[in-house]
């Protein structure tokens, strides 16, 4: 049980991930290589704030959220005037700039050892430290999460967004100046990251910097593109499956030595399988 | 005194001199037609009216006003820009993309105006929670236009508006043309290559040849010189 409990945790955080990656990529069609670094920023802002400075959960979750929508601002503020492969190509950038702070400013993120000893999450004397208390508290956050964007995407600020994607050219001519669209979104989606990197720091209880590579980014990608672009259930269905999927093939018996390498083959041929006889993903509401 | 003015306009892309030295007064209340060729610059006068393509040189007057055309400063003023190709947002419906049109306008208000222009345009009606990707070219066409009007722009571009569309949505779209004149008063600055259909609507027309105006007066008198066949057949003597 405490095994499905720790698969369901995962679920969550990476859904979270999912559902503010896909508002960016699959609403507005900006392709963000950089979702990781929103992430690593959620995480190692409340690990340090609770570690270092014994701050509570809660509030560490918070200030750790604005001060990821604030980086995402300032980088914002340049990466909005992009579009297409400029944008993409300056957000995996970013990811890079991002993962070398985490990698090498030692004296704050203590480099590749990492910061060990992160607790969980408590209100008052009652602690989350079971398992089963942790998912209640990830699946609310995941909820509030859903509703937001829900809300946000189906906005007149959302038809925007999905204008945008379709020809931001043409939105402009109407007066939008759709670099402040793209600066909003920027900034909602890593605040939204950041938060569940909070989740994820508090439930691993160590972190480093290898967790938050551009590789993470690339698979966080592949995970909407699985579940579907401008689709908030198909941004949990493709957490579902690439949560659930390693998992499965623990048990199709793999030789040891090759198992790794033959589930990376699995997620290749999956993903190819995909782009050719399913392009708009499960639920998706555009191709890639 | 002119709503809207482009004096001495000068255009380049590239290497190309796609406007050279132009001079358009677009009169209130009036249709202004611009014609020519292809290639003459006929869009490129509306894009640099609308502040879509930046000017080498030459002044855009607002009102009397010298201005800095931006596109957002320019819809602020009131103006609306329908540009060719229609480019509705396919994914939308025609309620959310007549809706974009109306930037600054309050959602009850935009429910009224967008009541009030299902009664110019009665086929938009009838598929208003339709995705635009599945309209004929004609009704995107009028779906293009009611995105336009729902600001109530006191002037009104319109960049090859009939482009492949069938007679029968030629006509519908002219008339749809008047009528808005007709209600709401607009100025309507129509660039086309339907001469007959356009001149029957036109108060005041430019030819354009080359970047450079060619000749300019009212359709009647046009009608009755060389100059349409010279510019458009390329007969000269």
């Amino acid at each position: 049980m405490d095994y499905l409990i720790h698969l369901a945790i995962l679920f969550s955080i990476y859904a979270m991930l999912g559902i503010t990656l896909n508002v960016l990529v699959g609403y507005t069609g900006l392709l963000s290589v950089s979702h990781a670094s929103f992430f690593g920023i959620g995480a190692y802002g409340t690990a340090l704030l609770m570690v270092d400075a014994h701050w509570n959960f809660f509030p560490a979750l918070m200030l750790a959220s604005i001060v990821g929508g604030m980086i995402a601002y300032m980088i914002g503020c340049v990466l909005s005037r992009f579009r297409d492969d400029y944008y993409a190509l300056g957000s995996l950038g970013l990811n890079v700039i991002i993962f070398s702070f985490f990698l090498n400013l030692q004296t704050i993120t203590r480099g590749p050892l990492g910061i060990p000893g992160i607790v969980r999450p408590n209100i008052g004397s009652f602690h989350f430290s079971e398992n089963s208390m942790f998912l209640a508290l990830v699946l609310c956050a995941l909820a509030l999460l859903w509703m937001f964007f829900h809300h946000v995407t189906r906005s007149s600020f959302g038809m925007v967004l999905r204008a945008i994607r379709e020809d931001e050219d043409a939105i402009q001519v109407f007066g939008y100046r759709t670099h402040f669209f793209k600066l909003a979104i920027f900034v909602l989606s890593a605040m939204g990251a950041s938060i569940a990197g909070a989740f994820f720091a508090s439930y691993i209880s160590y972190i480093d910097p290898f967790s938050f590579t551009v590789n993470e980014s690339v698979f966080l990608l592949a995970l909407i593109i699985l579940g579907g672009l401008a689709s908030h259930t198909g941004s949990v269905l493709g957490a579902l499956i690439f949560v659930l999927l390693p998992e499965a093939l623990r048990f199709v018996g793999f030789p040891q030595e090759y198992a790794a390498q033959m589930r990376q083959l699995v997620y290749g041929v999956l993903l190819i399988i995909l782009v050719l006889y399913r392009p708009r993903g499960i639920a998706g509401t555009y191709t890639f | 005194m002119p709503i809207l003015e482009m004096q001495k306009g000068d255009v380049w892309y590239g290497g190309v001199h796609a406007l050279d030295t132009v001079d358009v007064r677009i009169e209130a209340h009036a249709i202004t037609a611009i014609m020519g060729p292809n290639g003459a610059g006929k869009s490129t006068v509306l894009k640099g009216l609308f502040g879509l393509i930046p000017m080498r040189s030459g002044d855009i007057f607002f009102e009397g006003k010298k201005i800095i055309p931006i596109p957002h400063e320019m819809a602020r003023r009131g103006m609306s820009c329908v540009p060719q190709g229609r480019r509705v947002f396919r994914s939308l419906t025609v309620e959310e993309n007549i809706s974009l049109g109306a930037l600054h306008v309050s959602p009850l208000e935009r429910h009224s105006r967008i009541d009030a222009l299902y009664d110019i345009f009665p086929a938009l009606k009838h598929k208003r929670k339709d995705q635009a990707g599945t309209l004929s070219g004609g009704q995107q066409q009028m779906l293009a236009i009611c995105r336009g009007l729902i600001s109530q722009p006191r002037v009104l571009l319109l960049d090859e508006p009939t482009l492949g569309l069938t007679p029968k949505f030629v006509s519908e779209i002219f008339a749809c043309i008047q009528d808005i004149r007709l209600k709401f008063e607009t100025t309507i600055v129509i660039v086309e290559h339907n001469l007959k259909t356009l001149f029957s609507i036109a108060d005041y027309a430019y030819v354009l040849e080359k970047g450079r105006v060619y000749a300019q007066g009212k359709p009647d008198e046009l009608l009755h010189t060389s100059v349409l066949q010279k510019v458009f057949l390329a007969i000269h003597e």
